[in-house]
């Protein structure tokens, strides 16, 4: 470790410092840019520049998996080519190698950044880590996961969050993001979130497969000092002892008793996200004049959250609802907001009560496979259940397997959730929307 | 020529221009897209969206670029079925899918083709302002292979009234700098880039009748059989015929009965087009294959057969279409 406070001496009495030194490691970055860039990108372009900017990511670990493989064959380039320093990347024989990998490295030192990107099944495959790695406070992984849905059979490489929503209970913090800008955005900002000291829980920014990490758009890529600062700004020197320096973060094995304590102590670090998240946000909107981190993205909302028809949706899906609320409005006589999901775990279900507390109805929209109401539905109505006026809530699935949301499609959507409004009805059934159809009614 | 840029460039300045294009995997379709991106990312007043569609299937595989670009900041994600200007970059992909479908009338299309615009409107019934270039042609003299892209590239560059021409060539070889394309190719393809201005030709022609390039109404997915899986995967708007290597054909020969019955092709087969029937002695005798629609040349059959009766062939010498 760089500085003699973090040198930390393990119960046998040994001592290993200056076995990393931070100092040298911050002083052997080369930066990606000098001065803010404009450049065209994609989606996973935009987050390996983000990973490649970041002075404590210099172990980056993978296997390919579309639709994410991209994001490592840049990373790859960039650091062969010499332009990023003394980077490394280690491609691994599989997924589960790869988390474990990170899992070691993250503990060996807990001020360095390890990150992967994967997708789908890939993520099914680190599964047994990942669980572990919730429990384990290794907040300086960074897993950037591409949505897709998760089974080789039928095998779909279009964006579905099945794969992350899958992975709710992981102990991860979880966000998601649309548009290319919003993911470079998200990346830098996810460690200050999970290494921040009262978190220290691992992070899974993630996109939608094809729709995002395919789409390209204009980037602006910030300057490493300007991102260095900021980040520096959240990220202070571990507290704790990675394994070099003597401590067993992962690994153990414990009783009931203990068992309960780590689960109690994973939900108290991860509760801290409420709290900082928005600092965190206000803060990166400050350095960088554009959004930061937010519970949700108010697309289309009014500021004093007063609306008839309130549409709950995530990704870049929810841009084309966004895009036809005016006519939509004018035509139905009716107040109608947009909110996108971004914070999907914790689910931050007081930002939902406030927003939605004076909606009609609330439709939702889940694009991943749920044999129930659908995943978002199940925590929006959650939030909504204290309300003294609870709207009706509408819950329909569309896109699932990343299928295109059509103008009718929302129409169709709206249609049905517009048709609750003034009625007394004590339960909609789910419904599957394509192409302006209903295909299917529970 | 004109008085088509001024409407585009209306429709960029108070709407959002959308462009569609068709081709095969391997046939640069998202090549041009990406390089109209990196021309209007420069513009700070534009705004531009562009994405791919394929499915996992390999080269040659019928591939889908989207784009939009506008001055208004773009929400809409949604597929672009409507649109503004439709590309076809490979004729080969025409049997497999409609490149025209949804289109207005009245919008206009580009084609990679050696036709003529009325030649190609009247085969594909198209009505609007039809382009067509011969960029493979183009391409073969200056990438010694037939390849659209730039030709198609270069025409759109002409057409789309808020880029600059000459600024393009540089742009695209940056472009391909990127891609780490060697010097002298880079150079070829700046060279195409230029001989490709002003070589396209044009026609306003009206050949679609009412009912040609209908977008076809979603139909839902029928009555599902129990193991519901078999109708989904045939289905008639999935023929995975076209990921085939072209000119190339599945054989099937057992002339000496050399098959034993193992059924490892049946199994194996992920389109589940091995034909057989029961058989006494060897419990199934394979006969053939269907390969009209569904065979996509995987090569399974070929790998998995212990007695070498499946083969890969030119079509010429497999004249038969239908089970061999």
């Amino acid at each position: 470790m760089n500085s003699d406070s973090s040198i930390c001496e393990t119960a046998a009495g040994a001592l290993y410092s200056n076995i990393i030194n931070l100092d040298k490691v911050k002083a052997a970055h080369k930066p990606l840019a000098q001065e803010q860039l404009t450049c065209e990108a994609d989606g996973n372009t935009a987050a390996a520049y983000a990973c490649l900017q970041m002075w404590r990511c210099i172990l980056f670990a993978g296997f390919p998996i579309t639709p994410s493989t991209k994001w490592l064959e840049t990373v790859a380039t960039m650091v062969a080519s010499g332009k990023c320093g003394t980077k490394k990347v280690k491609l691994l024989e599989a997924e589960h190698a790869v988390a474990d990998y990170l899992a070691g490295a993250a503990a060996a030192c807990r001020d360095l950044i390890c990150a992967t990107a994967t997708s789908s099944v890939g993520l099914d495959h680190m599964t047994e880590c990942t669980r572990s790695l919730g429990a384990s406070g290794l907040g300086n992984v960074l897993l950037i996961n591409v949505f897709r849905a998760t089974a080789n059979y039928p095998l779909c490489i279009e964006g579905d969050p099945s794969d992350t929503l899958a992975h709710r209970d992981d102990g991860w913090i979880q966000i998601c993001c649309r548009g290319v800008q919003q993911i470079y955005d998200t990346i830098l900002q996810a460690p200050c979130l999970g290494m921040h000291p009262e978190i220290l829980t691992p992070v899974m920014p993630g996109y939608y497969g094809i729709k995002d990490s395919h789409r390209s758009s204009r980037l602006v890529v910030e300057p490493d000092a300007k991102v260095h600062a900021f980040q520096d700004r959240w990220i202070g020197p571990a507290k704790l002892p990675g394994l070099i320096n003597g401590d067993t973060a992962m690994g153990n094995c414990v009783t009931s008793k203990f068992f309960q304590g780590f689960k109690i102590d994973q939900k108290r670090r991860m509760e801290r996200t409420f709290e900082l998240l928005p600092q965190i946000g206000a803060d990166f909107e400050k350095t960088f004049g554009r959004s930061g981190l937010q519970f949700v993205e108010r697309l289309y909302w009014p500021e004093d959250d007063v609306v008839d028809l309130a549409i709950v949706g995530m990704g870049p899906d929810i841009g084309t609802a966004a895009s036809l609320i005016e006519k939509e409005e004018s035509r139905r006589g009716l107040k109608i907001g947009v909110l996108g999901a971004r914070l999907l775990t914790p689910f931050p279900r007081d930002e939902y009560s406030k927003r939605l507390k004076n909606a009609k109805a609330v439709l939702i929209v889940n694009q991943a496979h749920h044999y129930g109401a659908g995943h978002l539905t199940l925590d929006v109505t959650e939030a909504c259940y204290t309300l003294k006026r609870r709207p009706t809530i509408v819950s329909c699935f569309a896109g699932m397997g990343g299928a295109t949301l059509s103008d009718e499609t929302w129409q169709k959507m709206m249609d049905h959730a517009c048709a609750t409004i003034g009625k007394e009805v004590k339960r909609i059934p789910p419904v599957i929307v394509h192409e302006g159809e209903v295909l299917w009614q529970s | 020529m004109e008085m088509i840029c001024g409407r585009l460039e209306q429709i960029i300045n108070e709407e959002v221009l959308e462009i569609r294009g068709d081709g095969r995997a391997g046939s640069g379709i998202v090549l041009t897209m990406q390089s109209i991106v990196a021309m209007a990312v420069e513009d700070p007043t534009l705004y531009v969206q562009e994405w791919p569609f394929f499915s996992s299937a390999r080269k040659g595989a019928p591939t889908r670029g989207f784009l939009r670009l506008s001055r208004r900041p773009i929400e809409k994600s949604s597929e672009i079925t409507r649109p503004h200007i439709a590309i076809m970059m490979d004729e080969g992909v025409t049997t497999a899918i409609d490149f025209a479908e949804g289109v207005p009338r009245g919008s206009i299309f580009i084609l990679n083709t050696t036709l003529s615009p009325e030649e190609a409107a009247s085969k594909f019934r198209l009505s609007g302002r039809i382009y067509t270039i011969d960029g493979d042609r183009l391409a073969q003299h200056f990438l010694k292979k037939p390849l659209g892209n730039i030709s198609v590239f270069a025409l759109l560059m002409e057409l789309i009234p808020v880029f600059d021409p000459r600024r393009s060539r540089t742009r695209l070889e940056k472009i391909l700098k990127k891609r780490r394309l060697p010097e002298l190719l880079v150079k070829a393809n700046g060279d195409l880039f230029e001989a490709s201005l002003n070589q396209a030709r044009f026609a306003d022609c009206d050949y679609a009748r009412p009912t040609d390039h209908l977008a076809s109404p979603f139909g839902g997915y029928g009555e599902l059989m129990p193991g519901a899986q078999s109708r989904l995967r045939l289905s008639r708007s999935n023929l995975t015929s076209a990921y085939a290597r072209t000119g190339f054909v599945l054989q099937f020969g057992d002339s000496q009965n050399l098959c034993n019955g193992c059924g490892h092709c049946i199994i194996n087969c992920p389109e589940n087009i091995i034909q057989f029937h029961p058989d006494p002695e060897i419990g199934v005798r394979v006969t053939g294959a269907d390969v009209t629609n569904y065979c996509k040349l995987c090569h399974e059959c070929i790998a998995i057969c212990p007695k070498n009766l499946f083969s890969e062939v030119r079509t010429a010498e497999c004249w038969k279409v239908g089970p061999v």
